[in-house]
């Protein structure tokens, strides 16, 4: 009886027209020969049989049940290698204060041009304390035109 | 439903497989016939299809990739390997894609010596038959036609036996309606 040991009606007259459905639907196809079948499966190469192509992956997975769940698992890993092999570590990303030129779109020496013609345009210039001069500080650090120590306290 | 359990209960057959030494011979002889009519019906009914189909199944029982262990029915295992080959075909070639979908608009012509009400009513449940979804005329076919168990069913299709159950119901539902609207009108 089918599906015997299951707990499902049966219906006699249904499940015999379900029954010719199936039986007419390959009623107009003649089964191959059994040995027939079999001989030209021991006949196929191993690897590469007739009308299948099989990818060097599915090969690599086959038997797997869940195939795609193990292409998914190793596709998620490799990404999450890449990420973390890839990304620059903690705080590797924030522009360095001290060499902020490096962030822009011009270089040093331009920028430096421009700073000196903008200081020299726009600041009046007071005399420094003479501590100041004391520390004996190279002034072209701060971007002051090139002055001696003694034409600043000239002026 | 002669071989079911035969050759699990003893692994070594005098015929049995290099490679699957559970597997007699004989036994997927006798087998042959059904499992051809499963293969034919996943692949859209196209012989040629089905026949690359079984041969590939039967090359993957003879390398042993397929490995039958015993734990269902040879039948069962045997229709769930067609089926797994019948997939992997279907990716191979695209084009079966749609024909395995067009499966359930196929025309089918049969001579019948049924009474003339009896053949109309048949005529109506092969109409809602191919208007099933694939899955449940598959649950269908599997144990009313293969005569397997849900279980076993379930087992082939690698679904739940509850979602099996669900697929036949509805599937029953739906022809059981059609009859009744048959008969009714």
């Amino acid at each position: 009886m089918p599906g015997s040991g299951d707990d499902f009606e049966t219906d006699p007259l249904l499940d015999q027209q379900i029954r010719q459905h199936f039986a007419a639907a390959r009623a107009s196809t003649t089964v191959p020969e059994f040995e027939s079948v079999m001989t030209k499966a021991e006949a196929a190469d191993a690897v590469a049989a007739p009308g299948v192509v099989m990818s060097w992956l599915e090969r690599l997975l086959d038997g797997f049940r869940f195939q795609p769940l193990w292409v998914g698992a190793v596709a998620a890993t490799f990404a999450l290698a890449v990420v973390l092999l890839v990304s620059p570590e903690p705080g590797q990303d924030t522009p360095n204060p001290t060499n902020i030129t490096a962030y822009l779109p011009v270089s040093a020496s331009t920028l430096d041009g421009e700073l000196l013609a903008s200081l020299s345009r726009e600041t009046r210039w007071e005399a420094p304390s003479d501590r100041w001069l004391a520390m004996n500080m190279n002034v072209d650090v701060y971007g002051l035109p090139e002055l001696g120590s003694s034409e600043i306290l000239k002026e | 439903m002669a071989l079911r359990g035969k050759f699990g209960d003893n692994p070594m057959n005098d015929d049995g497989l290099e490679h699957n030494p559970r597997i007699s011979r004989q036994a997927l002889a006798d087998l042959h016939e059904g499992a051809f009519g499963w293969a034919l019906s996943l692949m859209a009914y196209d012989a040629q299809a089905a026949e690359d189909v079984m041969q590939q199944a039967y090359l993957a029982l003879l390398e042993g990739k397929a490995q039958y262990k015993g734990d269902s029915s040879l039948k069962t295992w045997l229709y769930a390997v067609i089926r797994n080959m019948a997939r992997r075909y279907v990716r191979g070639r695209t084009l079966e894609r749609s024909r395995v979908e067009q499966y359930g608009a196929m025309p089918i012509e049969t001579e019948s010596a049924l009474p003339e009400s009896d053949e109309r009513s048949t005529a109506l449940v092969r109409r809602a038959i191919q208007a099933l979804p694939e899955r449940q005329r598959q649950v269908l076919e599997l144990v009313i036609d293969a005569e397997l168990t849900l279980a076993e069913a379930a087992t082939v299709l690698s679904i739940g036996i509850g979602s099996a159950r669900t697929h036949y119901h509805r599937a029953k539902q739906t022809l059981r309606a059609e009859l009744e609207q048959t008969h009714a009108g």
